[in-house]
């Protein structure tokens, strides 16, 4: 055993647009340790999102193999790959993606009713959680009521729900201000400084430099 | 995961999309009501038609007698021929298809006084007690047709039309009355019941009114009979019988069998026939207007349901990506479409029921105009209609969720 996370080893991801394909990543491997802070960095199609949606179960690889926590997810069963997801690790979107006809509360402990945890611990992790991110107060309140950064640290909440080994982060901070901004990624660091494996994919300086260290990707390979 | 949380969930969803589900609602109630209007209004019609035909009486062949109008075996024309209670025996023993023959002595009668009312005339008919079984001339409650004792006994009692007992009498309380017809005292023992009789012979049942034969020919001293009614076992012998009684008659007479104009028949099985044939007739056209307005609702529906789903390929990614498997992510439509049925499927009943008790309210004199307004909502077209509608809802939800639940996250996430 060692003590990686992920693995991806030798990943190749084509995309067929009617008679040509195109590879969004050519060939990638890399390992991430437990409790690593890592940004995936690099341009507008360069494959970093394509990279984030294959370790975040979202995606298949075309070929190349993956492990997350020594199970090779590459080629499971969508079910399978569903619990994954709901498990071990955690989402935040640039757009938060809450739903929007429920609330904070119900959106925090949405992860927990798939994964089928019974409602007495359910309600008391949400409100564990909502006092992490310190939203306490706007539990009930639903996510056309409150702000961007307000959102966002919902979505925080939620990606923990089912305490995750991994949070991954797609431009966490990109649909808000620098200084919102800057108190998500504070967020994050708290998560990271408590002992989860944290990967952000971001195209700012500024956030990247905060990470313990940089995958950077250009035409689908790493630099 | 439990079923009630889904409950919750599209609950909840709904109350946010309000629009969306009032307007799926209204789709559904209103594709429900409208063809349990429209079916109920054919159903109303159908049984009119139905107890009209059963009005007529069971397989009835009646028959006159006029005068001869060909010569015959050296006979002159112009003949006059009457039947009478022999003929009704010869025909039952020449013609085993008959099930009743029965004569009917008529007459018109005025003077005719019950306490201080008088009517201006009455049509009298002498019959035996079977006339009224095969006719189907039931009473009201409290009352009852002529029966063999009256017949026996001579007794003078009348059974009378609705239209001539009410000049007469108060008709919440006319059974066991009496009246007096030229002085002669009856006692009144049934009234017509209500019903339908589009195709009846000759005049209005409900004008008539019925005495035991016995009575008849004793009061009156009538030697022919007015006419004969004969009932078939078979309605598909009534060519046959029609063609024998015409023979069994011309050969009794001395006349010319092709003589049609000395025995006029009318045959009730014909007319029978004939609107049975219209019946099914408006049935299939039923059948098909309620299967083209059930599509253009379900239609409706697929849209509006495909549309709504469309919209949430997003949300359906965002679950995906948090965990939710592609059953979950079914389950949930599920329960809406469930949802939407159930209370489309009621809203829709309650409203077909509200329009049609309003029609029902609606006084209609008219004789025609009744038979159309005489809607009757049917349950089963209520439970079919719901159900079919559901299954569209149903289907139409299940596709789109199902290729959202199996396409790549990602692009549901990119969704706009």
């Amino acid at each position: 055993m060692n003590n990686s996370v992920i693995k991806v080893n030798n990943i190749v991801k084509e995309y067929n647009t009617g008679t040509v394909s195109v590879a969004a990543l050519k060939g990638v491997s890399f390992e991430i340790k437990k409790g690593e802070l890592i940004a995936v960095t690099g341009r507008s199609g360069s494959g970093k999102s394509t990279l984030m949606h294959i370790i975040g179960c979202l995606d298949q690889p075309t070929r190349g193999s993956y492990f997350l926590d020594n199970i090779e997810v590459s080629s499971l069963h969508p079910n399978k790959l569903a619990e994954i997801r709901n498990l071990k690790i955690g989402f935040v979107f640039q757009s938060f993606n809450l739903l929007p006809y429920l609330s904070a509360f119900g959106n925090v402990e949405l992860p927990m009713i798939f994964a089928g945890i019974e409602k007495n611990k359910r309600e008391k992790r949400v409100n564990e959680l909502l006092e992490l991110v310190g939203m306490s107060e706007r539990a009930l309140h639903k996510p056309t009521e409150m702000s961007g950064g307000e959102q966002q640290r919902i979505a925080v909440a939620r990606s923990l729900a089912n305490n995750p080994e991994i949070i991954l982060a797609d431009e966490p901070t990109g649909n808000l201000d620098s200084k919102i901004g800057e108190s998500i990624m504070n967020l994050f660091m708290k998560l990271w400084e408590s002992g989860k494996t944290i990967i952000m994919i971001t195209h700012d300086p500024k956030v990247a430099d905060k990470c313990q260290r940089k995958i950077e990707l250009l035409d689908g390979e790493i630099l | 995961m439990k079923k009630s949380y889904f409950l919750k969930l599209a609950v909840s969803e709904f109350h946010v999309h309000k629009k969306r589900f009032n307007l799926t609602v209204i789709a559904i109630s209103w594709g429900v009501c409208s063809i349990l209007v429209l079916l109920a209004f054919g159903q109303g019609m159908k049984d009119r038609l139905a107890s009209t035909l059963k009005g007529i009486g069971d397989n009835i062949i009646m028959i006159r007698t006029r005068r001869t109008t060909l010569p015959f075996a050296g006979l002159p024309t112009g003949r006059r021929i009457h039947l009478n209670k022999e003929d009704t025996e010869l025909l039952k023993k020449s013609i085993p298809e008959i099930k009743y023959a029965g004569g009917a002595y008529g007459r018109w009668e005025s003077n005719v006084i019950a306490g201080r009312k008088e009517a201006e005339y009455i049509e009298l008919t002498g019959v035996d007690a079977g006339y009224g079984k095969v006719r189907h001339l039931k009473s009201e409650s409290g009352g009852r047709f002529l029966n063999s004792k009256d017949i026996a006994e001579k007794r003078k009692v009348i059974f009378m039309g609705r239209k001539v007992a009410e000049k007469l009498f108060d008709l919440n309380d006319a059974i066991t009355k009496t009246l007096t017809i030229n002085n002669v005292p009856f006692t009144l023992i049934g009234l017509l019941e209500k019903k339908e009789m589009s195709a009846n012979f000759g005049s209005d049942e409900d004008s008539r009114s019925y005495i035991p034969i016995s009575t008849f020919k004793a009061l009156y001293g009538n030697r022919h009979y007015n006419r004969i009614v004969i009932s078939i076992k078979n309605a598909d012998d009534s060519e046959y019988v029609t063609k024998k009684i015409r023979k069994v008659l011309a050969a009794k007479y001395r006349f010319d069998p092709k003589d049609n104009e000395v025995v006029r028949v009318r045959d009730s099985i014909f007319m029978i026939k004939k609107l049975g044939a219209v019946m099914l007739g408006f049935q299939v056209l039923l059948g098909f207007v309620g299967g083209i307005t059930l599509m253009i609702s379900g239609v409706g529906l697929a849209n509006i349901m495909y549309a709504s789903i469309k919209r949430r390929t997003r949300e359906i990614g965002v679950k995906i990506a948090i965990g939710a498997r592609p059953n979950q992510i079914m389950k949930q439509i599920i329960v809406e479409s469930f949802i939407f049925s159930v209370s489309g499927g009621l809203l829709g009943g309650a409203l077909a029921y509200t329009i049609i008790y309003f029609f029902s309210k609606i006084p209609i004199k008219n004789p025609a105009l009744q038979f159309v307004m005489n809607a009757r909502l049917s349950f089963s077209v209520w439970i079919t209609t719901a159900i079919v509608l559901s299954i569209i809802t149903f289907l139409a939800g299940y596709f789109p969720a199902k290729s959202a639940s199996k396409q790549n996250p990602i692009d549901s996430l990119r969704y706009e």
